[in-house]
């Protein structure tokens, strides 16, 4: 799979309808649209292959579901930013309980990464020839995110595309992502999940898909990058 | 490939199966086949309130099957569950749940760690296993799903929770038909239903 080997649709990095905080994005539904060129591209990329297996890391939703299946696709859902979420109640709580002085409860944010993928991205090797992140790199901590990198990695089909998201500015609301069309997303205001780590610049997606051997950005109109990487 | 005529998309599941509802009697009523259990059940309490058999109305998918039964709260299951009605469980089950005609939903409460076949799969609770459905399977907006899922028709309510694969069966694939030959009446007469039936014992909801 390459960029310039297959005849190229165009595209233009712009969105519409940029999500707005406040009454106008609750009143009006259409709003809660944007056009995403990624999304637009990564199906580009991915529809030579038949039954192409496709791991979405965010919510699961009828309508994504349904879309990916229809254009024959093998949909694996894990919800990795609910999961990360709900381990580290787990471990707080399991520390509250732990007698006072044990050293079984100190515990480092690598040993909770580590603990963490013990049991969350477990598939095979090569598995997938597409990944879809969108909200979720800028959400996870320092120590889990390259372990995440990796395992997600290891999880591709050489050839296969990561399509994530990055915000460009700390995001006034947290969203999750709802494929409507090829080139639509919904985005559906949800009770935040995880504090927005941090803001990335360009040089620093390139960094943390260090290992991926090709990338492209689109930028939309409000402010979100969609980065799309080659494995 | 986007300059592809889209396809129709299939029509949602969820809403055309009624809901069954009719007068309550014990899972040991010589009038309600009882799905077929081999169980190893915790606690000990009076039985009826927690493993009742409901006779039902099921125009759907199998409407010779006249029975819901119940695993209420507070009852554990482990083993395999099979036979010929629909099956509500509000407890908690671990091990194997195959209805050859029926319908499986997993309530609120419920807490299923078992593979489950079934016609029709209902989620509102928690599940850990694969979901196996020759018509449909519907997760509601609390259901909590670890699995993979193999039907022919899914719907999937916004909150629900899923974690594994989804794969759509076609008619008359593999997966269509498991379950699907017999009809209920002949069911009813097969040496599944000749199998030894083992009532669970049941226990009243630990609160």
């Amino acid at each position: 799979m390459d960029w310039t080997a297959k005849n190229r649709l165009g595209s233009t990095a712009t969105a519409r309808a940029p999500v707005k905080p406040g009454a106008e994005a609750a009143t009006a539904p259409s709003a809660n649209t944007r056009v995403s060129n990624g999304l637009k591209e990564f199906l580009w990329l991915l529809s030579d292959e038949r039954q192409g297996k496709i791991l979405d890391l965010g919510a699961v939703f009828q309508s994504t579901v349904m879309f990916f299946i229809e254009k024959g696709f093998r949909l694996s859902t894990e919800d990795l930013l609910r999961s990360w979420k709900e381990f580290l109640h787990a471990e707080e709580e399991t520390l509250r309980s732990a007698p006072v002085g044990d050293g079984n409860a100190r515990v480092s944010q690598g040993m909770l990464a580590g603990k963490f993928l013990d049991t969350a991205l477990q598939y095979p090797e090569d598995h997938f020839h597409g990944v879809l992140a969108w909200d979720l790199f800028d959400y996870l901590d320092a120590e889990l995110l390259p372990r995440v990198m990796e395992r997600i990695y290891t999880v591709m089909r050489p050839g296969g595309a990561v399509l994530a998201s990055f915000h460009s500015r700390a995001p006034e609301r947290f969203n999750r992502y709802k494929v409507v069309d090829s080139q639509t997303l919904e985005l559906v205001p949800t009770p935040t999940l995880a504090v927005h780590a941090r803001v990335f610049q360009n040089r620093e997606i390139l960094d943390i898909f260090g290992k991926f051997r090709s990338s492209k950005t689109f930028v939309g109109r409000d402010q979100v990058r969609e980065a799309l990487l080659l494995k | 490939m986007w300059r592809k005529t889209e396809e129709v998309k299939p029509t949602s599941p969820g809403g055309d199966a009624a809901e069954p509802g009719a007068t309550t009697s014990n899972l040991n009523s010589s009038a309600t086949p009882p799905a077929e259990n081999s169980t190893t059940s915790e606690a000990a309490a009076p039985a009826a309130a927690a493993f009742t058999s409901t006779p039902a109305i099921a125009p759907d998918v199998a409407a010779a099957i006249t029975t819901v039964s119940t695993i209420s709260a507070g009852l554990k299951i482990r083993g395999e569950i099979s036979g010929n009605c629909h099956l509500v469980v509000e407890g908690e089950t671990h091990g194997k749940i195959h209805l050859a005609n029926g319908r499986v939903t997993v309530a609120t409460s419920g807490r299923v760690n078992a593979d489950i076949e079934a016609p029709e799969i209902e989620i509102e609770g928690n599940v850990q296993g694969n979901l196996n459905a020759r018509d449909n399977v519907r997760m509601g907006p609390a259901s909590h799903v670890q699995g993979s899922v193999l039907t022919r028709r899914i719907r999937i309510e916004d909150g629900a929770r899923f974690r594994g694969k989804v794969e759509m069966t076609r008619p008359g694939s593999a997966a269509d038909s498991s379950g699907g030959k017999s009809s209920p009446a002949t069911a009813a007469a097969s040496p599944v239903n000749a199998e030894k039936r083992k009532t669970a014992v049941a226990a009243a909801p630990r609160s």
